[in-house]
């Protein structure tokens, strides 16, 4: 499974209404989630990939396509096991 | 000065406005007992969380007046200093043989309580895992630390589980919670929680807001609930809901205790309680080992006619195993509407609205005392017909 499938995928699995979603889905205004059901998610892709986000890097973060790429970002390695 | 400063402090009070009702910060002309007083009339109390109806009763009064004449008005002190006065110690005393725990501190209320609670007790190395949906005092309380958190899906032991598995290398690791949640009256699954914190040895911490007083075969909250003997965990609860009175506990283990009543900020720089408040607490806590079976059983007599009157008239409704009833609102609107309704029959209730619920999942929460009379109740009747019939036209 690809990286971005796989970030899908745990978001899917984590939000209640993530039913429908894409690299462009806005991750707070379109799930409607508040900062804890987002470190949640967080948490789910540290446990994932065996790696420690810092949530604040991520707080200004819109749609789920923007965190694929600043995962990528800081972690060069992450989903090529 | 920045002129932007005051204009960014900015609340949305649109819908108050479109309504023409705004439901928080009434005032009171009289205390809370059945009825109070708005504006010269008479109002039935649904909102408060006086489960027992005792913040009028009598005997509590007169001891209460009996202590003021005695203490005064206040220690003017913290309790390290002059603020522990020999009853601050009997209700600490009485407290702990209460819920059956070996010590207890009493702070001003259970918001500073919890929010005094990690600062003090957690180092860089541990891990917090808590439920999503714990009070913000006890999510303010783990923000200010600086160790790993992780929340929990609410309620959700398989997510905890999984957490607690993955969980290691950390130094501690605490797992909080709370027995009754309040915007709903749901009771958290604690025994469960506890077994999983004793497998993973991990250190459980409740808040028991409002399941002290309220749940449990004799009131004594959520251990007795849960049948959970020998806790080592950490408890917190607020005394100003089924106890009745104000201010807040942390409970637990005489290591806990001792080490917070010399390291907790909350609790060595802000003035004690005045003394009357622990004479209350004392007085109340021996009416609930009295009396606790027969206020227990018109509360919830009382709360199960409001529920059944509720779903006849098809409102919807949550109904957890507390004497909580949670109607329905959904939007911001609605839900405020609903308790303008019911406000325009006399009768208070609590809407909660975002942030307080997700989006489109307001509440109007109701909390039926044991010191409802049979006139209130014809009463509520009469307003859930009514208002039912406005639904059904909505």
């Amino acid at each position: 499974m690809q990286f971005s499938d796989r970030i899908l995928s745990i978001i899917k699995e984590d939000v209640e209404k993530a039913n429908n979603i894409s690299l462009d889905t806005n991750i707070r205004k379109d799930l409607e989630i508040d900062s804890l059901d987002f470190l949640i998610v967080i948490n789910s892709i540290e446990d994932e990939f065996s790696i420690n986000i810092d949530e604040k890097d991520f707080s200004e973060i819109e749609t789920i396509g923007e965190m694929i790429l600043k995962l990528e970002e800081q972690f060069p390695d992450i989903g090529k096991d | 000065m920045s002129e932007n400063f005051y204009k960014n402090l900015f609340i949305d009070k649109s819908i108050a406005d479109k309504l023409n009702f705004n439901p928080y910060y009434p005032i009171i002309e009289s205390g809370i007992s059945n009825p109070v007083l708005i504006k010269g009339e008479n109002f039935i109390d649904l909102a408060s969380n006086d489960y027992l109806g005792l913040t009028n009763n009598e005997d509590v009064k007169n001891c209460i007046i009996k202590s003021l004449r005695k203490y005064g008005a206040s220690m003017c002190g913290t309790p390290i200093a002059t603020g522990y006065v020999d009853i601050f110690k009997k209700a600490e005393m009485k407290l702990s043989n209460f819920l059956g725990l070996e010590d207890s501190i009493i702070f001003p209320s259970c918001f500073q309580a919890n929010v005094s609670l990690f600062p003090s007790i957690i180092n860089s190395k541990d891990l917090i895992i808590f439920d999503q949906y714990v009070h913000a005092s006890m999510i303010q309380s783990i923000r200010t630390t600086d160790c790993k958190i992780k929340p929990f899906k609410h309620n959700n032991l398989e997510h905890l589980e999984n957490l607690l598995k993955r969980s290691t290398g950390f130094r501690e690791v605490f797992v909080v919670t709370e027995s009754v949640f309040s915007t709903e009256g749901v009771i958290a699954p604690f025994k469960e929680i506890v077994d999983l914190c004793n497998k993973f040895n991990a250190i459980p911490v409740i808040d028991d807001s409002h399941g002290i007083g309220v749940i449990g075969s004799t009131g004594k909250g959520i251990l007795e609930f849960c049948q959970i003997s020998n806790y080592s965990g950490i408890y917190t609860a607020s005394l100003g809901k089924g106890i009745a009175n104000a201010g807040g506990i942390i409970s637990g283990k005489n290591a806990l205790i001792d080490f917070l009543r010399y390291s907790c900020s909350g609790l060595i720089y802000s003035t004690a309680l005045p003394p009357y408040i622990f004479s209350g607490i004392i007085k109340v806590l021996e009416i609930i080992e009295k009396d606790y079976d027969s206020l227990s059983k018109k509360m919830w007599a009382n709360k199960n006619f409001i529920a059944e009157k509720l779903t006849k008239k098809g409102f919807g409704i949550y109904e957890g195993k507390a004497p909580i009833i949670a109607i329905i609102g959904g939007s911001l609107e609605n839900t405020i509407w609903l308790a303008r309704e019911f406000y325009y029959r006399h009768i208070l209730t609590t809407p909660f609205v975002p942030p307080s619920v997700p989006p489109e999942k307001g509440i109007v929460r109701l909390i039926a005392g044991s010191n409802l009379s049979s006139d209130s109740l014809d009463k509520i009747q009469l307003a859930i017909y009514e208002i039912g019939k406005l639904l059904s036209l909505k």
